[in-house]
């Protein structure tokens, strides 16, 4: 597998509305990058889209290293589960040390969680998208 | 039966209480402050007097004819002046007792709401109380600007409320919740729902109503976002889609 000689990559764990996007602006800025993905049927359709693709559970140590952890430089975690974002961010660190951890939440309480369990930057879709609106309602 | 009646039973508490209070007040002040007596019966009379007919109670004995000048012969008219006295304490009693209920009874925060909402202007109308609508409020409330919301579940509306903003328990697909949030002077409505359906349904509503407000509107797929601005959004947003595209970016640039 191609995969495992992929290095300075970024892995994207779950391919839901926040992965499409990242993997949309990593492909813009022509970064390598390896997607997680659970839902057969979503990497059925990552494939067609040629991407290189793991498919199973991001949480689990063993899918991660498929996807070249130990070599990659950055993760994104965007499943839309704040539990399992923290179990893999958790999982990430314990396996890369020097690994750039970006990670999705939804509830604000998970924010300093994530932080504990070794992410580096957190993205909240709801703070960001007010942020967005209030910049809209400013116009004019 | 006992919450029915519980109302009732307090205005008959105040009145004893007060008509007690008074006369209690008004014999420990005669005999404590003006001297004229140190008896209790007599203290009792210029108490009813200063009570219910005196003018000028301070001058010599100045009682009108309806009691009996101070001549110490009074006793005899006592009995009358008694019962005379406490009819009319229970009547002004018993209207202070109904103004009393009736002044708490209003519920000043609804009325001044109600005056408040009249009056609105060039505020922000925020649709359903969702996770994004819950931290659009909190920015919108730290930059000062007056907005309102609808929700349609009452008891998230009360929550709205209870955090200290403007709420109007309605649907916010519909015209007359619209107009209550005074859509005809807002500067602009965002519809923050979790659904595709409803917020494009309020979006179609509230353009048919004023044709110049901002509509800003929240999206689940990227797919409904050229419906939203056909339906006449002038702002769409996946607020996935600006998290992905941020992560996206962060780790690209670093």
């Amino acid at each position: 597998m191609p995969r495992q000689q992929l290095s300075n990559h970024v892995i994207v764990c779950g391919y839901g509305r926040v992965g499409e996007k990242v993997v949309e602006t990593l492909i813009a800025r022509g970064i390598k990058f390896v997607v997680i993905e659970i839902d057969p049927k979503k990497c059925s359709r990552i494939r067609e889209l040629s991407y290189t693709v793991v498919e199973g559970d991001a949480t689990q140590s063993r899918n991660l290293r498929e996807a070249g952890i130990e070599s990659a430089s950055a993760i994104a975690v965007a499943i839309d589960d704040d539990a399992k974002n923290l179990f893999t961010v958790l999982t990430a660190r314990d396996l890369n040390k020097k690994l750039f951890i970006a990670a999705r939440a939804n509830e604000e309480f998970v924010r300093e969680k994530l932080v504990e369990a070794g992410a580096d930057y957190i993205v909240m879709p709801q703070r960001a998208a007010s942020a967005e609106i209030i910049k809209e309602l400013e116009k004019e | 039966m006992p919450v029915v009646s519980q109302p009732e039973n307090v205005t008959w508490w105040m009145i004893a209480i007060l008509v007690i209070a008074t006369i209690m007040i008004g014999i420990a002040s005669i005999i404590i402050f003006t001297g004229v007596s140190k008896n209790v019966l007599d203290a009792s009379y210029f108490t009813a007097a200063a009570l219910l007919d005196a003018s000028s109670l301070g001058s010599d004995v100045g009682i009108s004819a309806h009691v009996q000048p101070f001549t110490g012969a009074f006793y005899a008219v006592m009995g009358t002046a008694v019962v005379d006295g406490l009819a009319k304490s229970v009547i002004v009693g018993f209207v202070l007792a109904e103004f009393i209920s009736f002044i708490t009874n209003i519920d000043v925060r609804a009325k001044f709401g109600l005056i408040m909402k009249k009056s609105e202007k060039n505020h922000i109308i925020v649709c359903g109380y969702s996770m994004l609508a819950e931290r659009l409020c909190r920015d919108l409330a730290d930059k000062k600007r007056r907005f309102v919301v609808i929700e349609k579940d009452p008891e998230r509306a009360n929550a709205v409320r209870d955090m200290g903003y403007d709420a109007i328990n309605g649907d916010p697909t519909d015209k007359q919740a619209l107009e209550e949030a005074s859509i005809s002077t807002a500067k602009a409505v965002v519809f923050a729902t979790e659904s595709d359906f409803i917020n494009l349904l309020g979006v179609v509503t509230a353009r048919h109503m004023n044709n110049r407000v901002k509509i800003i509107t929240r999206a689940m797929e990227g797919s409904t976002v050229t419906k939203m601005h056909r339906g006449g959004a002038n702002f769409c947003i996946v607020p996935e889609a600006v998290a992905g595209t941020e992560l996206g970016s962060r780790i690209a640039g670093g």
